[in-house]
């Protein structure tokens, strides 16, 4: 191989001189073979550069053409061929450039050339000349070992293009990897240590360039990579124009497009210039998007300018051409003025810059009021002009301003100029819009007075004031003035039950308004009566009294318009409603020549929707003004926000809408119809809802009449009116173990899957309801819950209740009665007892408590009183007399518990010595003991009978006493409840008669010789000695203290 | 020479005095105008923020891909007595970077706040400056992740020195 390299040349040399001679010998065509001079490289732009020269050129100039080669790696390895044709003068160095897709420092390059004369005025060589020499193109690199080597280093492409990397190995590197802004690029292998990556249609990523990293494998430095600047793309200049304001300068503008710079100073901002072709002149722009072209020839009228942008890599142009007069952009108007004629007209003036009254100008006129333009027009002027608004708005802020252009070659409009400025005020140009809401009170009218504010517009100013005059229609001169201060919008007047006309302006500083008429008739304040007229009694005499038009009714119902709803009703069979009607009117006294009928109206419900309601009516009659809307919240507090709205004659139906209308909220309409007169009457009432809620609350129940079996459950404070929609009825749910329901209910289940019983009431207006069939002493749970067409009331807790025990109630109906039975059963027997005590056994009078006897001792005769010691005490005998009922009487009535005890009949001896069986009575008189023993001023010594033996000792005989003491009368004072007594006093009095009270009181008071009594004794408290067992037999004694009783 | 005009220096204490009152002015100046621990807390947070935002900043906008230089010894400095020195040598790398950059990466700044909190102002060195663009950029990422790296390890003292 290196041998024929070396012979190659060598051959050539001896060949050549050979062949050359041959072809002069042989009569061919000389041969212009190009001699290459020089092939240098510039390596950033990757170009090559060749130099050559045709030699032993006889002519001075010669057309020629040129082929020539390059190959890469090695000359056989062609790449490119390209022919070059030039004239070619005699020892002229010819050029020529190639530029490389690759690095040149990454490959050797080959290139050779050849030439063929291509000139008409010379035989023309019929072939190529032969090649000159290959000539090598390489840039020397040295790629040390453990290296790598990226190229080219910072070139400088547009966003787009392509681009080749070589990267070149050192010795000992493998297993090359790369990336471009972190994404991973591969390449092809060239030979073992080269390596190309084509990157195609390359992105801008910063203006610092977008970067290549690559790392290998044994490398000795880390990280090898370069920078490719890529720049965007240079756009073409957009809307570039030219035009003056003033003829001396121009002003060109353009839209730059981005700026394609790259930092480093690899390329700079794109720079702009600007070059009039019939000047010829051209400057560089110092700004990016505009120029001042001065104007130095006047007389110059058409310009040709182009625009041409340049940067490192492209250039482009952008050109126009125009006349200079079609370019006049005007300056705006100056010294604008404005002057306000009256309230509704303005005058504006202004002036240009302009060349001269020659030239015609066309302005642009514009009105604007809070920013929106309500007129505009165009004027032809010259330097000065003036335009007159009007139809303008008292009192209002307005702007005006102007813009101008060359009327003969319009090109732009100069900028506006503008001014603002306000209209005077004048009066108020609409009649309010007003209505009213009259009330009975205390026999007067209370009217409240609405107006809506006027709009801007109507007003024409500020509103200081209303004005009302309220005249009476009876007495016209005695009219009332009232001034009600802005911004109120109502007031409220009292008035008298007759006529009024009330007459409503607004003023501001410049006038009032046209005035507003109501009338209010003497009814106005029944709002719910709808008062018919009735019509056709002209006849009547116009100063009837009310009595004689009632008579007249009465006795000709003929005389009223039958047409009219009021009467149509009057006619059919009420007449005495009728007739009940007109006398409660108070017609007589403010129209008396009219006769009118009240008719009730009645509350229709509507249904509303989310936007509103619409309202419907019958005309009343078919001559009315008008129709008048009113409504207003039906709340439970008097205050009412009243809306109206005013219909025209012809309507007969509305649509109410509002923002306010809000779901769940009442409202109630009322319709009015307007007549001639200005009155206003009531045709109907609707109310309703826009949207029905279901209800918020539940009603609070009271439970009453409430039995083992049943109760009431009542809520009669439950207003049905002011909830979120009508009311339809009450569902009431039981809860019982039970769960037995009633018949008129039904067995239903809750949310929480509890079961229970539920009875619906359809009456809205039933506020109660009896729950029956209940058990007794049984726990039951109800819930009362209105419902309405939305749903029902919330679920609440349920009220529990227990129902009470039946037989209590029975033992109470028994037991009362029982127990008053009782009572007055003793009641009975206490009277009649007290009057057997009366009339049988009267109380003994007590003589020592007698006020006799305090009557006796004070005046000191103690000898008026029977002593017992002048009395000596005998046994006394009742001749028990044959008195069979009497006796009967006396046994068999009880005897006096505390006084009287009967001791049973028994053997006494009597002085006559009769021992047989004889009936007597023994009392035993405890009024003489402890009550006598507690007053010792009477003489009984209550110490034990022991400790007074002298009292013992007048005792005669002393065992005869004993006898008596052990035999008869022991047991019973041991039975005695005064045990403790030392001394009972024991009286036996024998009353002759049984009953016979009289005769024993009118006795008693006289010192009887002792004939009227029994034996008395006084025995001592404690015998205990004494046996009891032998009491059978009573003596009858009486054991008295010596000087005592 | 006259010897009276000899005894007209400075007396023995007097001189003792300056030497005193010169080596007292050397070591309290640089104290004089230093910032106040507040101020040098506030910077120094300020620093780590803006190094932090710097550095990704850059390393976003115009150093996607690009590897930072392990060989590249950017000192750190603690704050103590050598804490002068290192900021030097930080802030000359600093404002190698932004040139190096071509003012991409601005750090201006940062490097004005360094000099707040330095006490003395020793000579700032030379830095080697890369030719190759691709060079460049490795180094002026590395600069500003080194100096980030160095502010968010930095613990805030009274005193910078």
């Amino acid at each position: 191989m290196a041998f024929s390299a070396v012979l190659h040349p060598a051959f050539l040399l001896v060949v050549l001189p050979l062949k050359a001679s041959l072809s002069e010998v042989l009569g061919e065509p000389f041969q212009l073979i190009p001699e290459i001079l020089t092939v240098s490289i510039q390596s950033k732009l990757q170009q090559v550069n060749l130099q050559w020269t045709v030699p032993n050129l006889t002519h001075q100039e010669l057309k020629m053409g040129f082929q020539i080669e390059i190959s890469r790696m090695n000359a056989s390895n062609i790449i490119w061929v390209e022919d070059y044709s030039t004239t070619v003068k005699r020892n002229q160095v010819l050029h020529w450039n190639w530029k490389s897709e690759i690095p040149l420092e990454c490959v050797t390059h080959f290139i050779r050339i050849r030439a063929m004369v291509d000139d008409a005025n010379y035989p023309p060589q019929n072939s190529w000349s032969n090649w000159s020499s290959w000539k090598e193109v390489s840039v020397q690199v040295s790629v040390a070992p453990n290296t790598l080597l990226i190229f080219p280093k910072s070139k400088l492409l547009e966003e787009g293009s392509n681009v080749t990397i070589c990267l070149l190995y050192g010795q000992y590197l493998y297993n090359v990897s790369c990336m471009l802004q972190k994404e991973p690029i591969h390449g092809e292998q060239l030979d073992s240590h080269v390596s190309l990556i084509k990157l195609n249609n390359v992105v801008f990523h910063s203006h610092s360039g977008t970067n290549i990293y690559c790392q290998a494998m044994n490398a000795t430095k880390t990280p090898f990579g370069t920078v490719l600047f890529v720049s965007k793309v240079l756009e073409e200049p957009k809307n570039f124009s030219c035009e003056t304001q003033d003829f001396k300068t121009l002003k060109c503008s353009w839209e730059p497009g981005v700026d394609t710079a790259l930092t480093w100073s690899q390329q700079d901002s794109q720079n702009y210039t600007l070059y009039e072709s019939f000047s010829g002149r051209s400057e560089l722009s110092d700004h990016r998007n505009s120029h001042n072209w001065k104007i130095t020839e006047e007389s110059q009228e058409t310009y040709n300018f182009t625009l041409t942008t340049e940067n490192n890599l492209r250039k482009r142009s952008v050109n126009i051409i125009f006349n200079l007069t079609h370019r006049v952009h005007l300056k705006a108007p100056h010294d604008v003025t404005l002057e306000t004629v009256d309230a509704k007209k303005a005058n504006m003036t202004w002036k240009m810059h302009s060349r001269g009254d020659n030239y015609i100008l066309l302005c642009q006129v514009e009105l604007q009021h809070e920013t929106e333009v309500i007129h505009e027009c165009n004027v032809s002027v010259h330097m000065s002009a003036s335009y007159l608004f009007s139809d303008l708005e008292p009192d209002t802020e307005y702007k005006a301003r102007v813009r101008c252009a060359d009327a003969n070659h319009f090109w732009k409009w100069s900028d506006w100029a503008q001014k603002a400025f306000s209209t005077p005020e004048a009066a108020p140009s609409q009649a309010l819009d007003v209505w009213r809401q009259v009330r009975s009170e205390n026999g007067s009218h209370v009217v409240t007075l609405f107006w809506k504010p006027l709009l801007k517009s109507q007003a024409n100013g500020k509103i200081v004031s209303y004005n009302i005059v309220v005249e009476n229609q009876d007495r016209p001169s005695e009219a009332e003035h009232y001034s009600v201060q802005a911004p109120a919008l109502g007031t409220q007047l009292s008035l008298d039950m007759c006529s009024y006309k009330i007459h409503i302006t607004a003023n501001n500083s410049m006038g009032v308004s046209p005035e507003s008429v109501m009338a209010l008739s003497n009814d106005s304040g029944h709002a719910s009566y709808r008062v018919n007229k009735v019509e056709a009694i002209s006849h009547l005499k116009p100063r009837l009294t009310l009595m004689s038009l009632l008579t007249e009714l009465q006795k000709n119902p003929g005389i009223v318009n039958p047409q009219s709803p009021a009467m149509k009703r009057y006619t059919c069979g009420q007449k005495a409603n009728g007739v009940d009607m007109l006398r409660s009117h108070t017609l007589q006294q403010c129209y008396p020549s009219v006769l009118a009928a009240k008719e009730e109206v009645h509350e229709k419900r509507i249904k509303g929707t989310k936007d509103g309601f619409h309202i419907s009516w019958e005309p009343l009659s078919g001559d009315a003004l008008g129709y008048v809307v009113d409504w207003c919240a039906h709340s439970r507090d008097q205050h009412c926000d009243l809306k109206w709205k005013n219909l025209g004659p012809n309507t007969t139906s509305t649509n109410i809408t509002s923002d306010a209308f809000k779901p769940g909220v009442r409202y109630n309409f009322r319709i009015f119809e307007k007549s001639v007169q200005q009155n206003a009457q009531l045709l109907e009432k609707q109310t309703g809802y826009t949207q029905e809620l279901a209800p918020l609350e539940n009603p609070k129940v009271i439970i009453n009449n409430f039995t083992s079996n049943s109760f009431i459950l009542s809520w009669p404070g439950y207003d049905s009116d002011f909830q979120s929609a009508f009311i339809e009825g009450y569902r009431v749910y039981l809860k019982s173990k039970e769960m037995q329901c009633h018949p008129k209910g039904k067995r239903t289940s809750l949310s929480d899957n509890s079961v229970l019983c539920e009875y619906e009431i359809k009456d809205p207006e039933q506020k109660s309801f009896t729950v029956e069939n209940l058990q007794p002493e049984s726990l039951y749970e109800f819930l009362v819950t209105p419902y309405t067409s939305a749903g029902q009331g919330p679920n609440e807790t349920f009220t529990k209740v227990t129902t009470p025990d039946e037989n209590s109630h029975m033992l109470l109906k028994i037991i009362l009665p029982m127990t008053l039975c009782v009572l007055l059963i003793v009641i009975a027997c206490y009277w009649k007892s007290q009057w057997v005590k009366e009339k049988c056994y009267p109380d003994i009078p007590n003589p020592y408590k007698s006020s006799i006897l305090s009557l006796i001792k004070s005046k000191k005769n103690p000898h008026l009183i029977m002593n017992v010691k002048d009395c000596i005490p005998d046994v006394l005998e009742v001749i028990n007399k044959v008195e069979g009922p009497k006796t009967q009487c006396i046994v068999s009535g009880k005897p006096h518990n505390e006084d009287v005890s009967i001791k049973p009949p028994s053997s006494v001896p009597t002085e006559d010595g009769s021992s047989g069986p004889v009936p007597f009575m023994f009392f035993e008189n405890f009024t003489y003991d402890q009550s006598a023993f507690d007053s010792g001023s009477h003489g009984l010594n209550p110490g034990p009978l022991k400790d007074t033996p002298g009292q013992l000792g007048l005792l005669t005989p002393p065992d005869k006493l004993l006898n008596v003491l052990e035999k008869d009368y022991m047991k019973s004072l041991a039975e005695s409840p005064t045990e403790e007594t030392s001394l009972i006093y024991v009286s036996q009095l024998a009353s002759p008669m049984c009953g016979d009270k009289d005769s024993l009181v009118t006795n008693s008071p006289k010192p009887v010789h002792c004939s009227g009594y029994k034996r008395q004794m006084a025995v001592p408290g404690r015998l205990p000695s004494l046996a009891l067992s032998e009491s059978n037999s009573l003596t009858s004694m009486i054991l008295l203290g010596q000087g005592e009783q | 020479m006259d010897p009276q005009s000899l005894r007209k220096g400075p007396t023995k204490p007097t001189l003792v005095l300056l030497c005193c009152v010169g080596t007292w002015l050397a070591i309290c100046c640089p104290s004089f105008g230093a910032p106040t621990a507040s101020m040098i807390k506030t910077i120094v947070e300020l620093l780590k923020l803006e190094s932090k935002e710097l550095y990704e900043d850059y390393l976003k906008k115009d150093a996607v891909g690009v590897p930072t230089d392990e060989s590249l010894q950017l000192p750190c400095f603690t704050l103590g007595f050598e804490a002068s020195t290192n900021i030097s040598i930080i802030q000359a790398y600093l404002e190698t970077a932004k040139r190096l950059s071509d003012n991409r990466a601005d750090t201006a700044n940062v490097t004005k706040r360094l000099d707040d909190i330095r006490c003395s102002n020793p000579p700032k060195p030379s830095i080697y400056e890369p030719e190759d663009f691709y060079a460049r950029k490795i180094f002026t990422l590395t600069v500003l992740k080194r100096f980030s790296d160095c502010m968010a390890e930095l613990k805030v003292k009274d005193r910078i020195c």
